[in-house]
């Protein structure tokens, strides 16, 4: 954890925390009401570390990260045993790239502190919050080590599928992440983890003829199943082209664009299909509005993993003509 | 170490039934009680899962069968899963794998979970749940379900709505009696589905809250209709959708691998399901990751993707639009609703979109895109009419799924819980500030929405029909609702001191009336505001009005000065049948020395002189010389008069003990239509 927490220093992307949500028994109240209420609860009482906690709930529902912050470092001087405060404080910090650093400083210190057995129900999640930022700062070998003591402890989809990701930047681990897969989607039958197997036997370069044959079944049942087709379609296109169907492919990325074009919304569109639909016009050489998707998805703050397609898809492609993002 | 954690993530209910069958405790000659239901849950179109609760072990067994005297098949302990509460030590010690553990159940809960399969599709079954050979409930003409109809083709079927309900009072009785009032007028039709979108067991979703807010209200319908429920954030105070424990994950067994259709989702936070023609999604906007990165935004995707249906229905607890008692421009939860799952559901061809938390009923024009904050109307309504049939008429949408051809957004969370509102959000054609539920019909090619208030009566009317092609259209300038205003506090008074009442004007509570008052102590909770307040030391009556030192009180109260500075007063008053329907102005007229603040039948109606808090902990007192009777209106407070037992209940504050007096005295008066006034005593 001290060589994660070095690796910090290097500033990336926001990190994507999932911030559990606690709410307040006023909260049938709206939070600007309950804030004047716990606010006018203080000044009557003192502030105690459960008011404070309240009110930075309350803050964090408005978004005000820094009126969360600083409630809840006070309510850590006024409770300092209460673990629930300051794993809030950590997932607030970690909503501001700036402050990842000193989130990864203190979830190292609470797992520090409650890693003798029997480990509280949170612990878990302080794992899984460890390996959400060594994600996010490319860390992938601490990542995947973190996700799988999360799994361990409680087993979460979500966790199974970022792990993968971890695992997809390791080829030595390319067999430990297709069987993860493998197995939890055949336990569980999720769509998500459906996708991540997919789209990791898809690999360039490194698939094999057995995994493109496991692919194809998985990619054919969606494709006869499924009313929109087109992230089914792009992943057979794909396939196609590995195998050097170049006409199959085409016409398989000429009906996906068809199919994105009335769902993609012209102000705010769905993050994902505007990855769609830059990955299939990269595939059809129409590099330029192929990189003014990447430039609207970057926009949007899809993830990286979630870029990764159309990433891929534009790599060694000619230096795009300007298109504006609108285009 | 993964694969063992995998193994867990597929076992979903442990059945211990085999072993607990076994045990000598099952023997006991004692009766158990029921403690909870019988209810249903998880329908499909070939299974039907029955739960119920027993202080106490029993020997778990379902009879069914077509008709209530032939209850002819049979499912027993082995097939029946069975959860505990915490302490229940001879079980563990009967058995190597620990039964499944009731969140905060009371000690000695059993709950059994029945999941009656290969059941005939669309068909209705009659139900009963034994201990043994001894009937706990059932084998009736009330405990009855049916089974879903093939998904695909269109079966008209009606679901209710309801959100923010749990209180446990009267209002929260009051609405579902109203619906189930509703619902048996001739030419409608019953319940086939309920969806509950969160808030259910005020304020912290505690087993308990469940059983006395929930369970005990609706059992009536919980027998024979299943309730789908989305998590509400009062439920997440005991509830996780991360680990899928609580009282809130007690009380439902939601699908986790599409048994009713949709794609398997692995946990119980959030799920879809399949009706006749339409597709159900539920999602938990309370405490998952809500990106659109997130693994619930992953599987919305693909279920959007796979589902044939004809309609798309999403229901969970944040609306994405609202000004009710929540601001959606301003609280995190809400925005992120709209701005990163409505793309998704606008992609997949959402029709309509039922959500609660905020206090207050408010629907949508046909919009679609509506994504920016703060929301706005411009570019993105597709249809600016009232949607009614007998109004502007339906808003139209092309037959069968397309993407961004407009949903319908409804708030429903005036189920019970108290109301407010801070505005009118753009977007919104009806906006209500009444308690009552949401009715959905779906016949073919057509919704039908209608919001049946409290007392039964329809306060709003849509549809929308899907037919042929449509093509979207944005309307460039649409018709907004007015700005929304608080109520001000008229107040008018003449050169003799006599209030400027409202032409028309009659006492529904005389002036100098008799009340029941309270003087030199606080009451205790909030029963005093209420209707039927029994103390447990009876208010002595007096005359209005209150007070002392100015010659002006019918009710001297000689203690007051230096002692306390509060009064509390409450007068019950009755309506006569349709006479609430008559009344189109109230008010109250009063004497006043320094503040007050009024109540009808619970709710704060007016409140002057009074900054903050109320009762003992009221500050803020502002100074007032009493100039004789003034009049406030108080129009917005007619939703709270009850049809029939009504109760005005007004605290006075002196803004000093040592002040030099203090006057209350009030009376309310209404204005009724030509025809309708009627003097109460």
């Amino acid at each position: 954890m001290a060589d994660l927490c070095r690796q910090f220093t290097m500033l990336v992307a926001a990190a994507a925390i999932v911030a559990g949500d606690v709410s307040s028994a006023r909260a049938h109240e709206s939070p600007e009401h309950v804030i004047e209420v716990l606010t006018a609860e203080m000044e009557r009482t003192g502030p105690t570390a459960e008011l404070l906690y309240r009110r930075a709930v309350e803050h964090r529902a408005m978004r005000d990260w820094p009126a969360a912050e600083a409630d809840l470092r006070a309510a850590t001087q006024l409770a300092p045993e209460d673990a629930s405060i300051h794993i809030e404080l950590a997932r607030v910090l970690a909503k501001d790239r700036d402050r990842a650093f000193e989130a990864a400083l203190l979830i190292d210190g609470l797992q520090r502190k409650y890693s003798a057995a029997p480990k509280p129900d949170f612990y878990a999640d302080l794992i899984a919050l460890e390996g959400e930022l060594n994600l996010e700062f490319g860390a992938w070998e601490e990542a995947a080590l973190a996700f799988d003591r999360a799994i361990e402890l409680r087993p979460e989809v979500a966790w199974c599928v970022q792990r993968s990701r971890a695992l997809s930047h390791l080829p030595e681990k390319r067999e430990e992440q297709l069987r993860g897969l493998r197995d939890v989607y055949t336990a569980t039958q999720n769509p998500a983890l459906l996708r991540e197997l997919c789209d990791a036997l898809l690999k360039a370069d490194v698939s094999t003829a057995a995994e493109h044959r496991e692919a194809t079944a998985l990619i054919e049942a969606e494709l006869v199943a499924n009313r929109f087709r087109s992230a089914w379609l792009i992943r057979r296109a794909k396939l196609h082209r590995i195998e050097g169907r170049t006409a199959a492919a085409t016409a398989d990325l000429r009906e996906a664009l068809a199919e994105l074009e009335p769902r993609i919304h012209p102000t705010r569109p769905d993050v994902e299909l505007v990855v769609q639909r830059g990955a299939a016009l990269a595939m059809l050489d129409e590099v330029a509005k192929a990189r003014a998707d990447l430039r609207r998805a970057e926009y949007l703050y899809a993830p990286d993993w979630m870029l990764a397609p159309l990433v891929e898809a534009l790599a060694g492609r000619a230096a795009p003509t300007a298109v504006s993002p609108d285009e | 170490m993964v694969a063992a954690s995998l193994r867990r993530l597929i076992v979903t209910s442990a059945v211990i039934a085999v072993l607990l069958c076994s045990s000598p405790l099952l023997a006991a000659d004692k009766p158990t009680p029921l403690t909870r239901g019988p209810y249903l849950q998880l329908g499909t179109t070939e299974a039907m899962t029955i739960v119920w609760r027993t202080l106490g072990p029993t020997k778990p067994t379902v009879h069914y069968g077509t008709a209530p005297d032939r209850l002819d098949q049979i499912i027993g302990p082995a097939e029946i899963v069975a959860r505990v509460s915490a302490e229940v030590p001879p079980v563990e010690q009967l058995s190597t794998d620990k039964p499944l553990p009731l969140h905060s159940a009371p000690t000695g809960t059993w709950q059994y979970e029945a999941k009656l399969g290969k059941l005939a599709v669309d068909t209705k079954y009659y139900y009963a749940v034994f201990d043994g050979v001894r009937k706990l409930a059932g084998g009736d003409e009330e405990h009855y379900f049916h089974t879903h109809p093939k998904p695909g083709p269109a079966k008209p079927f009606r679901f209710w709505v309801v959100g923010d309900s749990g209180t446990g009072d009267d209002t929260q009785r009051a609405v579902y009696d109203a619906m189930r009032s509703y619902v048996k007028i001739e030419g409608q039709r019953p319940l086939d589905l309920y969806l509950h979108v969160g808030d259910m067991a005020y304020p912290k979703g505690t087993d308990d809250e469940f059983q006395r807010k929930f369970f005990d209200i609706y059992q009536p319908t919980l027998r024979n209709t299943v309730c789908w429920a989305a998590m509400g954030n009062h439920e997440g105070y005991t509830s996780k959708g991360t680990t899928g424990i609580g009282p809130y994950y007690d009380a439902y067994v939601c699908p986790k691998r599409a048994e009713a259709g949709g794609l398997p989702s692995t946990t119980e936070a959030f799920y879809s399901f399949d009706y006749a023609n339409v597709h159900f999604i539920c999602l938990d906007s309370h405490d998952l990751d809500r990106s659109p990165a997130g693994v619930m935004a992953m599987w919305l995707r693909a279920d959007l993707d796979r589902t044939k249906a004809d309609w798309i229905v999403a229901f969970f607890h944040h609306p994405p639009y609202t000004k009710g008692s929540h601001d959606s421009d301003k609280e995190g939860s809400l925005i992120e609703m709209r701005e990163q799952i409505m793309p998704i559901l606008e992609a997949g061809g959402v029709d309509l979109v039922l959500t609660g938390h905020s206090h207050i009923y408010e629907r949508s024009m046909l919009i679609d895109g509506a994504y920016h904050t703060p929301t706005i109307a411009q570019g993105v309504v597709l249809d600016d009419g009232d949607g009614s049939p007998e109004g502007d008429g339906p808003y139209r949408k092309s037959a069968g799924i397309h993407p961004h051809e407009g949903a319908v957004q409804i708030v429903t969370g005036h189920g019970g819980a108290k109301l407010s509102r801070k505005g009118t959000s753009p977007v919104m054609k009806v906006v209500v500030t009444e308690h009552g539920s949401t009715l959905i019909d779906v016949d073919g090619d057509t919704l039908t929405g209608t919001m049946v208030n409290r007392y039964a009566v329809r306060r709003d009317l849509f549809q929308i029909v899907k037919r042929g092609t449509v093509t979207p259209q944005i309307v460039a300038n649409p018709r907004q609702l007015p700005p929304f205003k608080l109520p001000t506090k008229f107040t008018s008074v003449d050169a003799k001191g006599e209030p400027v009442l409202p032409t028309g004007a009659e006492p529904l509570i005389a002036r100098h009336a008799q009340w029941e008052f309270l003087a030199g102590d606080h009451p205790e909770g909030e029963a005093w505001k209420l209707p039927d307040f029994m103390p447990a030391k009876p208010w002595p009556e007096g005359q209005a009005g209150f007070g002392y030192g100015d010659d002006d009180d019918a009710t001297e109260i000689k203690t007051m000065r230096n002692k306390f500075s509060v009064v509390y007063a409450r007068h019950e008053f009755e309506l006569d049948g349709g006479e609430k329907e008559q009344i189109t102005d109230l008010g109250i007229a009063i004497n006043y020395d320094d503040g007050f603040i009024a109540y009808l039948n619970g709710h704060e109606v007016l409140r002057v002189g009074v900054a903050e808090g109320s009762g003992a902990k009221a500050k803020k007192i502002t100074s007032h010389n009493p100039k004789g009777y003034e009049y406030f209106s108080m129009k917005h407070a007619i939703p709270y008069l009850d049809i029939d037992h009504n109760v005005l209940a007004v605290e006075g504050h002196n803004n000093s003990l040592g002040s030099s007096d203090f006057s209350l005295d009030p009376y309310l008066v209404a204005v009724k239509k030509p025809g309708g006034n009627k003097e109460k005593k």
